[in-house]
């Protein structure tokens, strides 16, 4: 996983980096300011906004790191 | 649509807000949001107090304040054509710009109406009420909103982070229009965004329509179209000196100055979402003094409910008044 995702979602989810893994549990975690901070985040490591809505589904890191990759794969075709 | 005017100059501008602030401490006090929200919501937005109209005092009030500042300071006797840009008036017809020309006392060959737009209105309007003046003529532009009107107090993406304001911006076709006085707009609209911003009507108690926001897919629209607007509108002309966005949110304003690689220029803290009026608020609360005192090459930003956008490169200054007043 990108490093500083990694450490951005620790800061956002308020827990120890080592405890963003794949199979971290989002769900519960998404209120709308914490769709628009990871919205921001990504853009900003990425270069690739997402859908507000999109994130607002994912269950997990791994969902997150899919959607991530279908976007930057959408943006750059 | 891109545009270009020439000639024409702006020569003061006065934003009048309601002397009644609204803290985030307040908000807790009275029983709307608990502690934590708005400790969280309020960092994320950027807003510690806005400033809410009392219930007697109306959008037109506020208005004829700004504007009849502003026409004293510059010695206007009388104007040829007012603009005035809200999505807020205090009622469906007669025009609120019309009900301010009485109010004013300007003549009636003054042209006067209404244009609904919110975000985007300030260059819009400058557009507007530019593109109508003639050789001699003036005219004021107001732009601006009584947001707190159409609040739900529960919730939170939109009670924590708008504020009320109305701006007045005179305007004037200089005689001898001088080189690099030009006035270049990228103005656009997408419907597709009519749902995530709106006024809609729903019967509450406290009042009949209400502000409602899907912040994420707001942010989202601001994060990828405003610097593909800002480097459009830009195109072959020279980088402005400042660059001054809408005051959506603290989270926009900071990303979208990082993406255009400016800095974030913003009086979100003491102001919220002034709406229309945010960007002549910022142009008095930040740039107050130096605008007074030079010319400055200026890029404005305006963007959200529509989708609307509005962006405008223009000289400013240096101005007869830059003056926030209280109501």
């Amino acid at each position: 996983m990108n490093e500083q995702l990694k450490e951005s979602l620790a800061d956002l989810m308020e827990v120890p980096a080592e405890q963003i893994e794949p199979g971290f549990d989002l769900r519960g975690r998404m209120d709308s300011m914490n769709v628009v901070s990871i919205i921001a985040l990504v853009d900003e490591i990425f270069g690739v906004v997402l859908n507000g809505p999109d994130i607002a589904k994912c269950e997990s890191v791994a969902d997150l790191e899919v959607l991530i990759g279908k976007t930057r794969r959408g943006s750059a075709s | 649509m891109r545009a270009l005017l020439d000639g024409r100059d702006i020569r003061g501008i006065v934003c009048a807000v309601p002397e009644n602030v609204v803290t985030n401490d307040d908000m807790v006090q009275r029983g709307w949001f608990d502690a934590p929200t708005v400790k969280t919501v309020g960092e994320g937005v950027g807003v510690k107090e806005r400033r809410w109209a009392i219930p007697t005092h109306s959008v037109v009030d506020y208005a004829h304040v700004a504007a009849k500042e502003l026409l004293d300071a510059l010695n206007w006797k009388d104007i040829d054509a007012m603009v005035f840009v809200t999505q807020t008036p205090d009622r469906p017809a007669p025009p609120t710009g019309i009900l301010l020309q009485q109010k004013l006392g300007v003549g009636v060959q003054c042209a006067a109406f209404d244009v609904n737009l919110g975000c985007s209105g300030y260059p819009y309007g400058l557009y507007l009420l530019g593109s109508m003046l003639r050789k001699g003529q003036r005219g004021l532009l107001i732009a601006g909103d009584l947001c707190s009107r159409y609040l739900d107090k529960a919730d939170r993406t939109t009670a924590l982070l708008f504020g009320d304001c109305i701006s007045a911006t005179a305007i004037e076709y200089v005689d001898q229009p001088r080189i690099g006085n030009g006035w270049s707009f990228l103005l656009g609209s997408d419907g597709s965004g009519a749902g995530h911003l709106r006024i809609e009507r729903e019967h509450r108690p406290d009042c009949t329509s209400t502000l409602r926001m899907d912040g994420p897919t707001v942010f989202g629209f601001t994060l990828e179209r405003v610097p593909q607007i800002y480097r459009e509108l830009v195109g072959n002309f020279s980088q402005p000196e400042k660059v001054l966005l809408h005051q959506a949110n603290k989270m926009i304003v900071k990303h979208i100055a990082r993406k255009l690689a400016y800095p974030a220029i913003s009086n979100l803290e003491l102001r919220g979402n002034t709406s229309a009026a945010s960007i002549p608020l910022l142009m008095c609360d930040n740039l107050g003094y130096e605008l007074m005192n030079r010319r400055i090459y200026l890029g404005l930003l305006g963007y959200g409910i529509g989708w609307s956008w509005a962006g405008a490169l223009l000289n400013v200054g240096p101005l007869v008044t830059t003056k926030v007043v209280e109501l």
